[in-house]
């Protein structure tokens, strides 16, 4: 990447138009500590001119007397602007230090003065932790144990590996899973104006829930960053990514909603559903139609297979190299002269099964990557144009793949901390076409 | 103890263009990252106390902006019904940016920051004109394109080439004084 190219993927970033190749090939040059320093440089330069052009830096600035800092204590104020000259008297540069140190000592005095936090009731104790998981607070972060009681405003994270499981009075468990980074908000249930049930937030990675019966009105709900899901009493799995979110519900009845334009949906038992912009928001069997009666029964003993891909869009997948497309059921993935095709899950697996034909032109080489890149199987075709059988299992941290029947070894690619360690992708090299179709996941009893 | 406090405000506001484009990059709204700032002003002052001195100042008054801005994202959000499609895993790599910025480039920064306006007026008119608009009326790309006359892609290409000018006029300049 160039300065050049670096310089304008800043620049869409700061105006919010950053496109996902972008946001990918920003995200990788950013492990580089030659672009790290590149990137505060401009993010410095930046906010030395908005001060310089626009910002009153702080309410400080304006700290006549004792009242006006009593106001800032919570700021939600109007900013005033300057004019930026040469003439300029109230530069933000020429901030005033002897407003910040009588703002100090007035806060120093109100902070001792101030009368005792009420001390949030608890909402959920932390049943079970292992690996790195950390409480977060509104201005902290601690090392999550077992016994901790979270009230509102605390969250939990849990790194690749580790996991967490939340106990609510009313029985409700919830465990952030350990295949990707998952963080989960709790909130007072009065900080809305709905119904006031249990109400989470989670911002990325997966949860597996069963919830207890709800009291009636009062459903529990859980926002990820495009949908919200209210849920009576249930088991199910919600993965959330920045621009999508999937439920697979597999008892009980759950109703998704998409916040961009408000459509809803009820989920039931066995069925799954994506929210994305792009795609229809409708409940979708997991399990193959013939096997789903009219009123779903979860079957949780059996096997439950579903399909990968929707096979009508890229619902559910990231594009993160080349051009891909669906035509006929088939999804069809291009590497453009100079870039190569890859296509990885929003949903991360663990102790399933997947099958899938797959088939190459232009190339003889594709590979099937777990976890990002940090193993891959290496697939070549003598023949290219021809349909080849995949079959890859992850049972935990083992994993197993063959193409047409014979064994494949398994790749150590790179280090990808950032990304779930059950995430599939799809990828083939420049100027290669990557076919893909009859692709379907089977839960294996673990 | 007071002296330290005393110093570690001085630092604050002294390195105020560092933390202004830190929240400004993680908000991607100005309106928002003006709010965050001075929200982040009054808490770094209440919370001065109880820093460690043992821990990096920067690092933890970022830790502090960046809880701000999770709580804000959180709240608007959930109150607006608002979509939010910002990559999480991005926002973590740009958060770790930051983590790797040394004494060095500290006082870099500090020597700049006495140079800015001296490069900003050796720009052109219209590139002065431009830099106005965003940072001081907060323009979108597309606003400026239209106020400019020129296409968004135009503008933002000029926007990353007089960043890129600055950065080098205030490398010379910080470079050229005693």
């Amino acid at each position: 990447m160039t300065i050049e190219e670096f310089d304008r993927h800043f620049e869409h970033y700061v105006s919010g138009s950053l496109t996902s190749e972008s946001s990918a090939a920003l995200r990788e040059s950013l492990a580089d500590p030659r672009w790290q320093r590149r990137w505060r440089e401009l993010s410095d330069l930046d906010g030395m001119l908005a001060g310089e052009f626009g910002v009153k830096a702080s309410a400080a600035e304006n700290a006549d007397d004792v009242s006006d800092i009593k106001d800032a204590r919570r700021p939600r104020r109007s900013v005033r602007r300057g004019e930026f000259s040469g003439n300029r008297q109230h530069s933000t540069f020429g901030w005033p230090l002897a407003a910040a140190a009588i703002l100090m000592l007035a806060l120093a005095g109100l902070y001792y003065l101030r009368p005792a936090a009420p001390v949030a009731p608890a909402l959920a104790t932390l049943e079970e932790s292992s690996g790195n998981v950390a409480l977060l607070g509104s201005d902290s972060t601690q090392s999550a144990h077992a016994g901790l009681s979270l009230s509102e405003q605390n969250g939990l994270q849990t790194a690749v590996g580790s996991h967490a499981t939340l106990r609510f009075a009313d029985g409700t468990r919830i465990t952030l899973s350990g295949d990707a980074q998952t963080r989960l908000w709790l909130h007072a249930p009065g900080e809305s104006t709905a119904p006031h049930g249990k109400w989470m937030t989670l911002d990325t990675g997966s949860i597996d829930a069963s919830v207890a019966p709800q009291p009636a009105g009062m459903p529990m709900r859980i926002h990820t960053p495009n949908t919200a899901v209210k849920i009576v009493g249930t088991q199910f799995r919600l993965s959330a990514a920045p621009a999508s979110a999937r439920l697979d519900v597999r008892e009980g009845r759950v109703e998704m909603q998409r916040l961009s334009d408000g459509k809803a949906v009820d989920v039931n038992g066995g069925y799954f559903a994506i929210a994305s912009a792009d795609a229809d928001l409708v409940a979708q069997p997991i399990a193959p139609v013939s096997t789903v009666a009219v009123v779903p029964q979860p079957t949780p003993a059996k096997p439950i297979t579903r399909p990968l891909f929707n096979g009508k869009d890229l619902a559910g997948w990231t594009v993160s190299r080349g051009q891909w497309k669906v035509e006929n059921g088939i999804i069809i993935g291009h590497g453009r002269r100079g870039d190569r095709a890859r296509i990885a899950s929003v949903e991360s697996f663990d102790n399933i099964e997947m099958t899938c034909k797959l088939r190459v032109t232009g190339t003889k080489l594709a590979e099937l990557q777990v976890g990002g890149y940090r193993y891959f199987y290496q697939l070549s075709w003598e023949t290219p144009g021809t349909w080849k059988d995949v079959k890859l299992t992850l049972r935990g941290k083992e994993y197993h793949a063959t193409l047409d029947g014979k064994e494949l070894r398994i790749e150590r690619g790179g280090d990808d901390d950032e990304v779930p360690v059950g995430l599939i992708s799809f990828y083939t090299t420049e100027n290669g076409t990557l076919e893909i179709k009859d692709a379907q996941i089977t839960e294996l009893k673990k | 103890m007071a002296l330290m406090n005393d110093s570690l405000i001085q630092r604050f506001v002294r390195d105020r263009g560092h933390f202004l484009g830190f929240l400004r990059v993680l908000c991607r709204d100005d309106e928002l990252a003006e709010e965050l700032f001075q929200e982040l002003s009054v808490v770094v002052i209440e919370k001065i106390s109880s820093f460690d001195p043992s821990r990096d100042f920067g690092a933890w008054v970022r830790g502090i902006a960046r809880n701000l801005y999770l709580k804000a994202c959180r709240d608007r959000r959930i109150k607006a019904g608002k979509e939010q499609t910002q990559d999480p895993a991005l926002v973590d790599a740009v958060v770790q940016a930051y983590d790797g910025r040394s004494n060095r480039e500290e006082e870099e920064l500090r020597e700049r920051t006495a140079h800015l306006r001296a490069c900003v007026e050796k720009l052109p008119i219209h590139l002065r004109g431009l830099l106005r608009d965003r940072y001081e009326s907060n323009c979108s790309s597309q606003k400026l394109a239209a106020l400019h006359d020129r296409s968004v892609s135009a503008v933002e290409t000029a926007l990353s080439r007089v960043r890129a000018t600055l950065l080098e006029c205030l490398q010379r300049q910080a470079g050229s004084s005693p």
